[in-house]
């Protein structure tokens, strides 16, 4: 290990790679997505006008601009569309009393498809109250029934990054705060490793080697939580809502806090080298039981992305641009913590000397 | 105590939350007295006297049964004096024996980790604190199944998971001391 701190080519790549990922995580555009949808709720047998709005959409009267919406299994057409401008449309739609009362879901989907953007849609953005409405249309079922709809679910061909509801811009927080753990919990392994090398060798090397990672682990941690928590209040509105991974994460931050605590309280230097090496691999059991088992029991439900707490990475959430970007983060943020574990350990050799 | 029992309509959650946080005290005070009592001399005689494995093997009988006694005590204190509005008494009686065990292996292990330094009592708390909130987790998983319903297969699994932790900690235990214990 003190062999490859010495070589220089790492620090390079990682320092490339770190400019790499802050310029295209900043400069790739997110992709078209629409944001709202007024007024969102209506009644029955009368025809609406509804105001869509988009980011970083193309509407034009060009481009094949067309909308749907969607209930249930079922797509309904709208009356009349109108382009506003490149982010808005205007669009008129209804829904007779017959269609409605044979659909039971109440939430209406909205379909947006044209030749530029692809086809982008707002989740359960309508929602229909029970009740006629004053001015009844009665030749709506025709209009809204009758077409064909052709939502053909291509691609916006356009190189971004995905538009998801509730994160949006903050999409790209995930080549910042997930790689964190990531780096963490690489600083971990390698620490507890070292000190199983120390246990067996006796060699203060691999103690201060063993410590430094640990400061290290504790310096991700504490950039995990702090980019953690600024998401979370964007996208759940709480910088700390009750969610078995946040506390996990915190105490398993907490686990190595005690070991800075117990390195401090003990002066004889082959004693502590020898202590803090046995709590390190204890501690590393107990981590690993809170990151990867614990949120994982059938029975512990958490707010982040994969269901039950599952914490992997779906198809769904993870596409082609995202990774591009994701995987030379991940690699970034680990090189850097091997730089900084490096210059701490050749700190600590200095101050052994000069003791 | 005083107060909760004088308030009487104390939930079934609370009420167990609370009997687990006094046995969670009186076991850490408890195995922090017993390490604290042992004289620095009477240390090196066992070195001399015995192997590591079997000194620490001996320290966890120890700390276990003393508090699967401190376990008994609090039960039946708390059943006369707060009581338990449990269901499926047997679970509930399973979890106890597993979870003081949990505290047990724990605070020695950690105990003989801090018992390196001068004031190890109060580095007992704070080393052993977070290592201790998984087996908490599993604990309160158990005690409200064993409110709420017989034992679900859940539950069962939750059980087999919480002495799966015992067992790791005890096992830590007998392979990290020996390295403590060479001075």
């Amino acid at each position: 290990m003190i062999n490859f701190f010495k070589q220089q080519w790492w620090k390079w790549l990682c320092a490339g790679l770190l400019l790499y990922i802050l310029l295209a995580g900043m400069l790739i555009p997110l992709g078209p997505g629409i944001t709202s949808i007024q007024p969102f709720v209506f009644k029955t047998d009368s025809v609406y006008t509804f105001s869509i709005k988009g980011y970083n959409t193309n509407f034009s009267a060009n481009n094949n601009t067309q909308v749907w919406f969607k209930a249930g299994q079922e797509y309904f057409c709208s009356v009349s569309s109108k382009v506003i401008s490149t982010d808005e449309v205007q669009v008129s739609f209804g829904i007779p009393s017959a269609v409605a009362s044979r659909i039971s879901d109440n939430n209406y989907d909205v379909v947006l498809n044209n030749d530029d953007d692809g086809t982008i849609s707002l989740r359960e953005a309508l929602t229909l109250l029970k009740g006629s409405a004053i001015e009844i249309d009665s030749t709506l079922e025709a209009k809204v029934t009758g077409c064909k709809v052709e939502v053909n679910r291509n691609q916006a061909n356009v190189f971004a990054f995905p538009f998801r509801e509730i994160l949006y811009e903050s999409i790209r927080n995930t080549f910042y705060h997930v790689p964190m753990w990531f780096a963490m919990l690489m600083m971990v392994i390698l620490s507890s490793v070292f000190s199983v090398m120390h246990l067996k060798s006796g060699n203060v090397v691999h103690d201060t080697i063993a410590s430094a990672f640990v400061i290290v682990a504790l310096f991700f941690g504490a950039m995990g939580l702090f980019t953690g928590m600024m998401w979370a209040t964007f996208t759940w509105g709480d910088p700390w809502p009750n969610d078995p991974k946040l506390n996990g994460a915190a105490v398993g931050v907490m686990i190595y806090v005690a070991y800075i605590i117990l390195r401090g309280s003990i002066t004889d230097e082959i004693k502590r080298g020898r202590v803090s090496a046995v709590y390190n691999i204890f501690a590393v059991v107990i981590f690993i039981l809170f990151i990867f088992i614990i949120p994982r029991l059938p029975d512990t439900d958490s707010l982040h992305p994969g269901q039950s707490g599952n914490p992997a990475f779906s198809k769904y959430d993870l596409d082609s641009i995202l990774r591009m970007v994701f995987y030379p983060a991940v690699i970034a943020w680990i090189l850097l913590g091997l730089w900084f574990t490096s210059i701490i350990v050749r700190i600590k050799n200095i101050e052994i000397k000069n003791l | 105590m005083v107060q909760y029992s004088g308030a009487k309509n104390i939930s079934a959650e609370s009420a167990i939350a609370l009997f687990w946080l006094i046995l969670l005290f009186s076991a850490v005070n408890a195995i922090a007295n017993a390490l604290h009592q042992e004289p620095e001399g009477r240390k090196y005689y066992y070195m001399w006297l015995a192997a590591p494995t079997d000194v620490i093997t001996a320290k966890l009988i120890y700390n276990f049964l003393l508090s699967i006694f401190l376990t008994l005590v609090a039960f039946v204190t708390f059943a006369v004096l707060v009581g338990f509005q449990l269901t499926d008494y047997l679970l509930f009686i399973t979890t106890a024996i597993a979870g003081s065990c949990g505290y047990a292996f724990v605070f020695t292990t950690v105990g003989a980790v801090a018992s390196g330094s001068k004031n190890n009592a109060s580095l007992l708390a704070i080393l052993g604190m977070p290592l201790v909130i998984p087996l908490l987790i599993f604990i309160s998983k158990l005690s409200v199944a064993s409110i709420e319903t017989a034992a679900s297969e859940q539950a069962i699994q939750n059980l087999f998971l919480l002495l799966a932790f015992d067992v790791i900690i005890a096992a830590l235990a007998l392979v990290l001391f020996p390295y403590l214990w060479r001075d």
